[in-house]
């Protein structure tokens, strides 16, 4: 495990911001945490990388317990801050060059790396220009960039694509889920959009006020949501005789035939579309249309709150 | 890490300008204005440049205001802090940079006045040994005050205030009615006064002047020196 996180209590005067809080990564896993503003993301971070003492509990990075500033442990995250870090005055190369530095390397290897990074973040051939001329999703991409050239083993990512264009969100998105595949860096994701961490994260956690309300994979937090999927697939000139086969598949509840319309139930948290649609691809398929609960259905289940684009009803 | 902040301390375009350029305005229109009938402007400009000088230091703490307030007041220090690296290291490289540009802005502004207002400078090396000391001294003050404050407009409204007052005080803005006190206030009030009694003492040739004068600025370097290194403890947290 690379980080465990065992009953973690942290104070702010009479304020519980961690509250028995725990947390488990692995290598090469991405685990998103998800809460509203305020409910002990940020806080869980600050004791990850040593910027913060516990009240109570433990925390394990590379196997080795914490509490407090470590520098080999340092050496070894790597975090993007929620706002945006870099200096606007001075190039990109240059604040790739300073960042680096501060993380030991020197020379030809750190040249070495500024490159390949650039290419990773998607700004080579950008890097003379200072940061003040860069749209708000090419300084993000820089934040990151300055946090990943030293190879971290753990990278934590506080709310990385906060106020950018979905363009630029879905190439940091697709940047994340790349780096754990490729490098086997374990990484921490945390983000009040919910679509962002259901699709890139392995693992959820849901936080609310301090204290763990839910973990799991996506599917397994869905599956936590009472009721079912309701799917109806609308083909041409349906024959009944699908219907059996489609009956027989696993994880399926329910299968009856309206019309030219196959309605199906299913339990919840499970996907099975591609087996259906290979049961119905005789048939000429005209709509498909997915009731599935998804995780904003989970968090408001779990929490009583609603959570999207960073406002808690 | 030194020519990092140096090179953010370089880049500041504008902070040169007013640093070099309006000291360098100041100096020739007073010199000018000053100057009696019948003599040359070179008679005075050796004294308004070092008034303006010693002046123009404190106004040079800027660098190290907003250096701190951006690593340290700002979501900047969650990043510098995360890093395996002491903190207390960027304060001294800001330090550190912040003295060697500013020392640089005083050679301009006196290669200046030497050439073009033709000011002479006796014994010129001990001069600028005492200018380094007002230089070190106004930017360890603007480390403790920005470290103290937390916001660099505060923290500059402080230093603007000594950078006004100490000369004031010294007596560089305007003649101080003639009396003890004033006489006191001139020599001793504030570092800035001391450095000017030293530097005085070095146009007079007047080696009890040099000795006190640089001996006092010292030891205020001394102490805000201890103050600074206990402030520094609070970033480390």
């Amino acid at each position: 495990m690379v980080v465990k996180l065992n009953n973690v209590i942290k104070r702010f005067d009479n304020r519980l911001a961690l509250d028995y809080f725990n947390l488990e990564i692995g290598k090469g896993e991405v685990v998103g945490l998800l809460g509203p503003n305020g409910a002990g993301k940020t806080t869980s971070i600050n004791a990850m990388v040593g910027l913060l003492e516990l009240d109570e509990g433990t925390i394990e990075i590379f196997g080795r317990k914490v509490n407090g500033a470590s520098n080999d442990i340092k050496q070894r995250i790597g975090l993007v801050t929620q706002e945006v870090t870099i200096y606007e005055d001075i190039s990109a190369y240059e604040n790739l060059l300073f960042f680096g530095k501060l993380y030991g390397l020197r020379g030809e290897r750190l040249k070495q790396r500024i490159e390949e990074v650039a290419r990773m973040i998607g700004l080579e051939g950008r890097l003379k220009e200072n940061p003040k001329r860069y749209s708000g999703g090419m300084k993000r991409r820089l934040n990151i960039g300055c946090s990943i050239l030293h190879e971290p083993e753990l990278l934590i990512m506080d709310e990385p694509t906060v106020g950018i264009d979905p363009q630029s969100r879905n190439y940091i998105l697709e940047f994340v889920k790349k780096m754990a595949k490729e490098t086997d860096t374990a990484i921490l994701y945390t983000s009040h959009y919910i679509g962002e961490v259901e699709a890139i994260s392995d693992r959820v956690y849901i936080v609310d006020e301090g204290h763990n309300i839910a973990s799991g994979t996506v599917s397994e937090l869905i599956g936590k949501v009472k009721g079912d999927n309701h799917i109806h697939i609308d083909v041409d000139q349906p024959q009944e005789s699908v219907l059996d086969d489609l009956k027989k598949l696993a994880d399926v509840k329910e299968v009856s035939l309206n019309e030219n319309r196959f309605q199906i139930v299913t339990y919840a948290g499970v996907n099975i579309m591609d087996k259906l649609i290979a049961k119905l691809s005789p048939f000429t398929i005209r709509n498909v249309r997915n009731n599935e609960p998804s995780l904003e259905d989970v968090f408001l289940s779990l929490t009583g709150k609603s959570l999207r684009d960073g406002t808690v009803d | 890490m030194l020519r990092f902040y140096g090179l953010r301390v370089l880049k500041d375009y504008l902070g040169h300008v007013i640093l070099i350029g309006l000291p360098i305005f100041m100096i020739t229109f007073m010199s000018y204005i000053n100057t009696p009938e019948g003599e040359s402007v070179a008679a005075v400009a050796g004294t308004i440049t070092i008034a303006f000088l010693l002046m123009f230091h404190i106004f040079g703490a800027a660098y190290t205001h907003e250096g701190i307030e951006k690593d340290f007041f700002t979501p900047m220090r969650m990043r510098l802090k995360a890093a395996p690296v002491n903190p207390v290291r960027f304060i001294v490289a800001m330090i550190v940079y912040s003295v060697l540009i500013s020392f640089a802005q005083t050679l301009v502004i006196l290669a200046y006045s030497m050439v073009v207002l033709g000011a002479a400078f006796q014994n010129l090396p001990l001069v600028l040994l005492l200018f380094i000391i007002n230089i070190v001294f106004s930017q360890l003050m603007a480390a403790v005050v920005i470290l103290k404050l937390k916001k660099a407009a505060k923290a500059q409204a402080v230093m603007m205030a000594y950078a006004i007052g100490g000369p004031v005080l010294a007596g560089f803005m305007f003649p101080l009615p003639e009396n003890t006190f004033t006489r006191f206030l001139e020599r001793y009030s504030t570092p800035v006064a001391h450095i000017r009694t030293a530097i005085t003492g070095v146009l007079n040739s007047d080696t009890t002047d040099i000795v006190l004068g640089a001996a006092l600025a010292l030891a205020f370097i001394a102490i805000i020196t201890v103050v600074l290194v206990r402030l520094s403890e609070s970033v480390k947290t």
